[in-house]
C-alpha cells in the first residue's frame, strides 16, 4: 500500500507550508491591490465567484478524482444548497446563519438518497443516474411558481451578527469565501488522508480489490457521495447568499456539472488543489474572453474576428482537450502536484482482470509521471 | 436604502480606496450632474441562441439615440457612441448568455467599475429580473427591452425600472381579443414549461374567455423537445377550434412545421414564437398563424419607421426584428429625458421619464407613454399574420390586419401588482 | 366553427407518430451503439456530429440552390463529409485515449462536444440560419385507417429502416462487418487473429458518424440551431442504454421504444414527458442494467 506514503500534495512535506502561507497572504490582500489598481468591484465579484466554485470543484473531485465515480447530475447539489438557503430565507424568514447549515445537512441527507439510487450501477450508468436525477430536478423547478420558476428566488444579501453583507462592497463576501475555500481545502485534506479517504482511493484504483479485503465499499461510496454531496451545498450556500439569486438555468442545468469537470481535469483531477486552479482558470478565462477581448478587436474587423470574444467557450474547449490528451495532470501536475499511484495496484488490477493486456496498458495510461 | 444615493456613495467608494475597503464611505458624492455625457450599459445575450435579438436590441438603442440627438449615423453600426445636439452617449454591452447570474456579475461590473448611469436588458426575463435587482440597489435607472415577465413592472415595479417592450399581458390583451373575435370560439394552448410560457397561457385564456372565448385544455411543453405531435392530437381530441402558442426559438419553429403538416385546419396565433429568424426557417408554414401581436417592420406606417428601415437595411443589411420598435423608444426616451432634464443624474432623469411621451416612435409620434403608476409603457398594438410572397429574400411576408388602440392593449394602473411609485 | 379533416386517431396516431420520432433518436443512437461496442467510447460528441450533418446538408443546399435536387445532394454529400471529419477525429483525437482510463474519453468527447458545438456557431453564427422552402414533393400526407402521417414523416421512417436495414447488412454480409462484430466481441483477440482492428474502428467511427449526419440532413426540416446536438444527445444516451450499451438491435427497439413512450407520456402524464423518459431509463438500469438486448453489464 505504499500509494498512500506517496501521495505528494501542496501543504504536505514540511517545506511547503511556507508556499502555501505566502499564497495565502497574497489572496488575503488581493483586494486591496485590486482596489489600488482602480478594478477593485469587478474583480473582487469574478475572485468570490472563483472561490464560490472552487468549493463546488473540490467537492466534486472528491467523488470524481478520489473515488473514481464520474457524476453527470452533481450541480443538483450545488442547487439544492442553494435552493434550501434561499427557500428557508425568503419563505420561512430563518435567519442565514441557521439556514445555511440545515441547507448543508439537508443536502447530504438528499445526496444519501441519491446515491442509495445510483450506486447500484457503476461506471456509464452511474453517470447517466444522477444526470438523470439532475435533469428532473431542473425540468421541474423551471416552472415551478413556488420556487419563482426560471427566474428564481430573489433574497437579499444575509446579515449575520448585525453584519449586513453588501454586494456592492463585496468585502465581506470575499473574506467568508475565502475562509470557507480554506476550510473546505483543510477538510477534503483531512478527509483523503484519513483511514477513510484510503478507503476511498482504494475503491477508484480497485473496487474489487478493496471489497475482497473486506471493506464494506457500498457503504463508503455511499458517505463519500454524500459528504460530496454536502459540501457541493456549501458552496450553494455561498452562491445564494453573494448572488442573491437562485434560478434552475443556472444551478440546476447540467452545463454546471460540466463547467465543474472542466475545472477539475484542467486544474488536476485528484489533487487536492487542482479544483481551485481550475475554478480560477476557467472563470478567469471566461470572464477575460468575454470582457476584455473585446477591448482588442479594432472596430470593423472581419466577422470571424469580431466574433471571437463572443466564442469564449471554443477556446476553453480546447484547451480541455488539449489537456486530456496531453497533459492529464492538469495544472497542479505541470507544477509538480501529482496523483501517484502505487505499482501494486496496478499490478492488482492486472491479476484481477480477465483481459490482463488491456488491463494493464488502461491502468497504467492515467498518470504522467 | 432609499433615503441616500447609494450610486454615487458607490461611485465615491470605488475611487477612494481606503473608504471602499473599510465601508466607510460615507455621505460623499451627490450632485453635480453632468448635462453633455452619459453612458448605458446593456446586459443582454449576444452569444447564444437569441444573439440575433440581444444584437437587434443593441441596434434599437442606437437609433433611438440618434434620432433624438439629431445624431450623424454614418458611423452607427461600427461605434459604440452616439454623438450629437452637445451630448455624448456611451453605450457599453456585456454578455450575459442566458445566465441570471452571469448577467448580475455583468450588472454589477457596468454599474461599479464603468460607472454607467443607465442599466438596459435583456432577452431572458430571469436575467432582467437579475439586472433589475443590481439596478434598484444601485439606485440606478433601468431600462427593460426585451423581457416579457408581467411582474417586473407589476408585483416589482419601482422608481428605477422603466420598460417600453411589450408585457405577456400586452400581447395577451390584444392578442387574445383580436383571437376570440376572429378565430374561432374553442381554443387550446401549448405554452413552454418555464415561467413566460406559464404566465402567457394563464393571460391569454383569461382574455379569450372574457371575450367570449372557451379553453379546451392546455400543454406545457419542455424547451428541445422535438415532436409535437402530441399536443396537437391533444388539441384535436379536445374539440378545440384555434391553438394559442407560446413557445420560443426553436420550439416555435418545430411547433409551426408540425402544426403545419398535422393540424391545417387548426387557426392558430402565437407569442413569442413569430420572429424573423423563425419566418426564414419555417417559410410558409408561417401562413398557419393570424393574430399575431408583434411588432414587424412593414406594419406602421409613419416617418419614423421608414428612417428605422432604412436605416437598418443601409447599416445592418437586415430588416429590424419584433423588438426594434420597443428598443428605439428607450433610446430616443433616454435622449429626450437627458436634453430636458440636462443632466445625466437619476432623480432628474426619472422625473422626466416619469410619464413621458416619447416624441418619435415606430409606432407613430407620441404613440409611447411611460405610465406614471408602473413606469410600464402603453402604445397601440398592431395584429397581423403571414402570406406568401415571391418577392425578396424570404417566402413570406407580414400583414397587417389591425391596430389596437394602446389604453385597450394594458392593463388599468390598479391591475398590475404595482403598488405605486413615489418618486 | 371548421371541422377538421385531418383527424388524428388517438391510440393508433399516437403510436404511429411515436414511431417516426422514434427513428430520428435511432438514427442518432446507431452510431453511438456502434463506437461504444467496438471501442468502449461512450460519444458525447456523436449529437454535435448530427447537428454538424444539418450545417453541412444546408451548405450544400445553398450551394446546389435548394430544391429537391439540392436536398438529395445534401442527403449524400453532407453524411459524407461528416464520415470524412469523424473518421480524422478518430485517428488523431481519439486513438491517443484508447489506451487511458475510460473517465478520460468521457471527458474528452464532452469537450469536443463543445468545441464542435463552439465552431459551428463561430462559423455560422449562434442564432437559428435561414432554411430554403421545404420541397414540394414533401407537402401532403398519408392517410390510411384514420391516421394520417405527413410525407415528410413517411421520408423519415423509410429513411431509417433503410438506413438500419444496410448497416445490419453491412455487419453480417462483409468481410469487414465480420471483423466489427469480432472487435465488438473482443478487441484484443481479434486483433491477435492479425485482423486489423484498428482499420475497423476509424472506419466504424466515420460510419457511426455518417448515418448522424444523415439524420442531421433530415432534421433541417424539423429546426437546426448550434444546440440541437446538445439536445438530442440525452434522450440518445437513454436510447442506447435502455436497448443495453453496444447492442444494434437493442438500439433500434429502444430508440422506437422511446419514441413511443415519450409520446404517450406527452399525451397522458401528468408530469413533462422529458421526465418520464428520464425515469424510465433510470428504472430500466435498476431493474435491468444490461438494457433490452444487452448481454452484461459494461464496465466503464
Amino acid at each position: 500500500m505504499s500509494y498512500f506514503e506517496r501521495s505528494n500534495e501542496l501543504f504536505e512535506s514540511v517545506k511547503t507550508p511556507y508556499i502555501g502561507a505566502t499564497l495565502l497572504a497574497l489572496v488575503a490582500a488581493f483586494p486591496l491591490v485590486a482596489n489600488a489598481i482602480g478594478g477593485l468591484p469587478f474583480l473582487t465579484s469574478i475572485a468570490i465567484e472563483m472561490m464560490i466554485f472552487a468549493v463546488f470543484a473540490m467537492s466534486f473531485n472528491l467523488l470524481v478524482g478520489y473515488t473514481g465515480y464520474v457524476s453527470f447530475g452533481h450541480t443538483v447539489f450545488l442547487g439544492s444548497g442553494a435552493y434550501m438557503t434561499a427557500i428557508l430565507m425568503k419563505k420561512f424568514s430563518v435567519p442565514f446563519i441557521a439556514a445555511a447549515p440545515a441547507a448543508v445537512v439537508g443536502t447530504g441527507l438528499f445526496a444519501l438518497v441519491v446515491g442509495g439510487i445510483a450506486f447500484r450501477r457503476s461506471g456509464v450508468y452511474f453517470a447517466m443516474i444522477t444526470l438523470g436525477v439532475a435533469q428532473v430536478f431542473y425540468t421541474l423547478f423551471q416552472s415551478w411558481n413556488y420556487v419563482g420558476g426560471d427566474t428564481g428566488i430573489i433574497i437579499d444579501p444575509p446579515v449575520v451578527f448585525g453584519y449586513e453583507f453588501n454586494p456592492f462592497e463585496p468585502m465581506g463576501y470575499y473574506y467568508l469565501a475565502l475562509a470557507t475555500v480554506v476550510v473546505t481545502y483543510l477538510f477534503t485534506r483531512y478527509l483523503v488522508r484519513s483511514p477513510f479517504g484510503h478507503v476511498l482511493q482504494a475503491i477508484r484504483e480497485n473496487e474489487e480489490r478493496a471489497r475482497a479485503v473486506g471493506y464494506s465499499v457500498r457503504t463508503f461510496k455511499l458517505a463519500a457521495f454524500s459528504v460530496s454531496g454536502g459540501l457541493a451545498a456549501v458552496a450553494g450556500v455561498l452562491y445564494a447568499a453573494y448572488f442573491t439569486q437562485v434560478a434552475p438555468g443556472s444551478t440546476l442545468y447540467w452545463t454546471t456539472t460540466g463547467d465543474g469537470l472542466f475545472m477539475i481535469l484542467i486544474g488536476g483531477m485528484g489533487t487536492l488543489v487542482g479544483p481551485i486552479i481550475g475554478s480560477v482558470f476557467v472563470i478567469g478565462t471566461q470572464y477575460a474572453l468575454s470582457t476584455y477581448l473585446v477591448d482588442f478587436i479594432p472596430e470593423g474587423a472581419p466577422t470571424l474576428i469580431a466574433r471571437l470574444p463572443e466564442r469564449w467557450p471554443l477556446l476553453l474547449g480546447l484547451l480541455f482537450m488539449l489537456t486530456v490528451l496531453r497533459f492529464r495532470s492538469g495544472i497542479a501536475g505541470g507544477l509538480g502536484f501529482s496523483r501517484v499511484r502505487s505499482i501494486d495496484d496496478v499490478l492488482a488490477r492486472v491479476s484481477g482482470s480477465a483481459e490482463p493486456d488491456e488491463a494493464a496498458v488502461k491502468s497504467d495510461g492515467g498518470d504522467e509521471k | 436604502m432609499p433615503e441616500i444615493d447609494r450610486r454615487h456613495l458607490l461611485k465615491a467608494a470605488s475611487a477612494t480606496s481606503v473608504a471602499g475597503l473599510t465601508g466607510l464611505a460615507g455621505c460623499l458624492g451627490g450632485g453635480g450632474g453632468d448635462a453633455d455625457s452619459l453612458s448605458i450599459g446593456v446586459v443582454t445575450d449576444t452569444s447564444g441562441p437569441y444573439a440575433h435579438l440581444g444584437n437587434s436590441v443593441i441596434r434599437g438603442i442606437k437609433l433611438g439615440l440618434a434620432q433624438s440627438l439629431d445624431a450623424d449615423t454614418e458611423e452607427l453600426a461600427d461605434s459604440n457612441t452616439v454623438e450629437g445636439s452637445g451630448v455624448t452617449v456611451e453605450i457599453l454591452t456585456e454578455d450575459s448568455g442566458l445566465a441570471a447570474d452571469t448577467g448580475r456579475q455583468k450588472a454589477r461590473k457596468l454599474v461599479q467599475s464603468d460607472e454607467v448611469d443607465i442599466l438596459q436588458g435583456s432577452v431572458s426575463s430571469s436575467v432582467a429580473a437579475a439586472v433589475q435587482d443590481v439596478a434598484t440597489n444601485a439606485s440606478t435607472p433601468m431600462f427593460i427591452d426585451t423581457a416579457a415577465a408581467t411582474s417586473l413592472t407589476g408585483e416589482n415595479c419601482n422608481k428605477y425600472t422603466f420598460r417600453t417592450s411589450q408585457t405577456t399581458y400586452q400581447d395577451a390583451l390584444a392578442g387574445g381579443k383580436y383571437a376570440a373575435e376572429n378565430l374561432g370560439s374553442n381554443f387550446y394552448f401549448v405554452g413552454a414549461d418555464y415561467s413566460w410560457g406559464h404566465d402567457s397561457v394563464a393571460q391569454w385564456k383569461s382574455v379569450i374567455e372574457e371575450n367570449g372565448g372557451s379553453a379546451a385544455g392546455e400543454s406545457f411543453v419542455s424547451p428541445g423537445t422535438s415532436n409535437y405531435t402530441p399536443y396537437l392530437q391533444k388539441a384535436d381530441e379536445s374539440g378545440a377550434d384555434s391553438i394559442v402558442v407560446a413557445l420560443t426559438g426553436t420550439d416555435g419553429i418545430r411547433f409551426s412545421r408540425d402544426l403545419a403538416d398535422f393540424g391545417t385546419d387548426f387557426d392558430a396565433t402565437a407569442t413569442g414564437v413569430t420572429t424573423v429568424p423563425w419566418m426564414q426557417q419555417v417559410g410558409t408554414a408561417a401562413t398557419g398563424f393570424s393574430a399575431i401581436p408583434k411588432y414587424f417592420w412593414p406594419f406602421p406606417d409613419n416617418s419614423t419607421n421608414e428612417w428605422i428601415i432604412e436605416q437598418y437595411s443601409s447599416q445592418w443589411n437586415t430588416v429590424p426584428s419584433i423588438f426594434t420598435s420597443g428598443a428605439h423608444a428607450a433610446g430616443y426616451a433616454i435622449g429626450q429625458g437627458m436634453q430636458s432634464a440636462g443632466s445625466n443624474d437619476a432623480d432628474p432623469l426619472i422625473e422626466e421619464w416619469h410619464g413621458m411621451t416619447i416624441e418619435k416612435t415606430a409606432r407613430g409620434d407620441g404613440a409611447y407613454t411611460i405610465r406614471e403608476c408602473n413606469h410600464q409603457a402603453e402604445f397601440p398594438m398592431y395584429l397581423g399574420h403571414f402570406e406568401e410572397t415571391s418577392g425578396g429574400s424570404m417566402d413570406v411576408e407580414p400583414v397587417l390586419d389591425d391596430t389596437f388602440e394602446a389604453q385597450a392593449s394594458i392593463r388599468p394602473c390598479g391591475e398590475t401588482g404595482c403598488s405605486g411609485i413615489e418618486l | 366553427m371548421t371541422p377538421l379533416s385531418v383527424g388524428l386517431g388517438d391510440l393508433a396516431t399516437t403510436f404511429v407518430n411515436g414511431v417516426s420520432y422514434g427513428m430520428i433518436l435511432v438514427l442518432v443512437a446507431l452510431g453511438l451503439s456502434l463506437v461504444f461496442g467496438l471501442m468502449g467510447v461512450l460519444n458525447f460528441a456523436h449529437g454535435a456530429l448530427f447537428m454538424l450533418g444539418g450545417y453541412i446538408g444546408l451548405a450544400v443546399m445553398e450551394l446546389t440552390g435548394g430544391g429537391i435536387t439540392g436536398f438529395v445532394l445534401a442527403l449524400i454529400i453532407a453524411p459524407l463529409v461528416v464520415a470524412a471529419i469523424g473518421a480524422g477525429l478518430e485517428r488523431t483525437v481519439y486513438k491517443p485515449l484508447y489506451d487511458t482510463e475510460p473517465i478520460y474519453q468521457l471527458l474528452l468527447t464532452f469537450g469536443l462536444a463543445v468545441v464542435i458545438e463552439e465552431a459551428v456557431k463561430y462559423i455560422w453564427g449562434a442564432a437559428p440560419p435561414g432554411v430554403p422552402p421545404r420541397p414540394a414533393v414533401f407537402d401532403g400526407a398519408v392517410v390510411f385507417m384514420g391516421i394520417s402521417l405527413p410525407y415528410y414523416r413517411v421520408f423519415t421512417i423509410l429513411l431509417g429502416a433503410a438506413v438500419v436495414a444496410g448497416t445490419a447488412l453491412f455487419l453480417s454480409r462483409t468481410r469487414f462487418g465480420l471483423i466489427v462484430r469480432a472487435g465488438v466481441y473482443n478487441t484484443d483477440r481479434t486483433a491477435t487473429l492479425g485482423l486489423n482492428v484498428e482499420r475497423a474502428f476509424t472506419a466504424v467511427f466515420g460510419l457511426g458518424a455518417f448515418i448522424a449526419a444523415l439524420g442531421g440532413v433530415v432534421y433541417i426540416y424539423r429546426a437546426i440551431e448550434p444546440s440541437v446536438g446538445a439536445s438530442i444527445i440525452l434522450p440518445a444516451f437513454i436510447v442506447v442504454i435502455v436497448g443495453g450499451l453496444g447492442s444494434f438491435w437493442g438500439s433500434v427497439i429502444a430508440g422506437l421504444l422511446i419514441g413511443i413512450i415519450w409520446q404517450f407520456a406527452a399525451v397522458y402524464a401528468p408530469v413533462p414527458a422529458g421526465t418520464v423518459i428520464f425515469l424510465v431509463m433510470i428504472a430500466v438500469l435498476l431493474l435491468r442494467p444490461q438494457g433490452i438486448l444487452g448481454e452484461a453489464e459494461v464496465e466503464v
